[in-house]
């Protein structure tokens, strides 16, 4: 995580709002959380190296990807720094994320290039990525 | 947090502070050039990204492409995230959760 604080390191990031974190623990655990807090509190719960793991699935490192590009790599699978991949998936002007949770919903970029014209960018998504299949608790959402 | 998402959109070509409102583009930043390849020949020469058709991408255009990076500023996105300061609110459409497991995990 830590390449996000060097500016000068190319990296794409795709960043889950409030809502998406609050999506995930919900799909988790059955409890629609409201407190910010409490979401925080319930992710965390996952352990720090889950957590870890995760956000680097949000990273693609080498790459300032803008929203434009992604527009035109329907199909392209990003090597996160997780691992794992992700696939871009374009249906009209919208971009989704393929994530490895086959089960869940895949999330979808809702403010593109954010920190335009920097090396750093970021997408931010309506739904956490899941670098792998999480078991369902709850409905899936 | 007091910025709605349409006007982050709106925005966005800018620079901004996530969550707090629009911050000023960081002084290093220069504009971002209209991307005119796909992402495969875009990135070609970097690690991250493969597709089907990156193998037929012009190695030229890859390399011309990967070269604009020398041109785009440098303002990191943690220097963005910690822009907001106010922490947890009722806003879900801000990056309070993401900052906080983010700094969690550092």
């Amino acid at each position: 995580m830590s390449v996000l604080t060097d500016g000068r390191v190319p990296v794409t990031a795709f960043i889950p709002d409030d809502n998406a974190f609050r999506l995930l623990v919900l799909s988790l655990t059955g409890k629609n959380v409201r407190s910010e807090q409490a979401v925080f509190q319930a992710v965390a719960g996952l352990g720090i190296p889950t957590v870890e793991r995760v956000l680097l699935y949000h990273v693609v490192p080498g790459a300032t990807i803008t929203a434009k590009r992604a527009l035109k790599a329907d199909g392209a699978r990003l090597t996160t720094a997780a691992g794992p991949t992700v696939k871009v998936r374009v249906i009209g002007r919208t971009i989704y994320l393929q994530d490895k949770d086959p089960n869940a919903r895949n999330p979808r970029v809702i403010v593109p290039d954010v920190n335009k014209g920097n090396k750093q960018i970021a997408h931010a998504i309506d739904r956490v990525l899941r670098p792998f299949d999480l078991p369902p608790v709850a409905t899936k959402h | 947090m007091r910025i709605s998402r349409r006007a982050v959109g709106a925005a966005a070509g800018v620079t901004l502070a996530l969550g707090v409102g629009l911050a000023a583009p960081a002084a290093s930043a220069a504009p971002a050039r209209p991307a005119t390849t796909p992402l495969a020949s875009a990135v070609g020469s970097t690690s991250g990204v493969s597709t089907s058709s990156a193998s037929s991408a012009p190695s030229s255009s890859a390399s011309s492409t990967s070269g604009r990076t020398h041109h785009l500023g440098t303002r990191s996105l943690a220097a963005v995230l910690l822009a907001d300061t106010t922490g947890f609110d009722t806003n879900g459409k801000d990056f309070d959760v993401l900052t906080a497991a983010a700094k969690a995990v550092l």
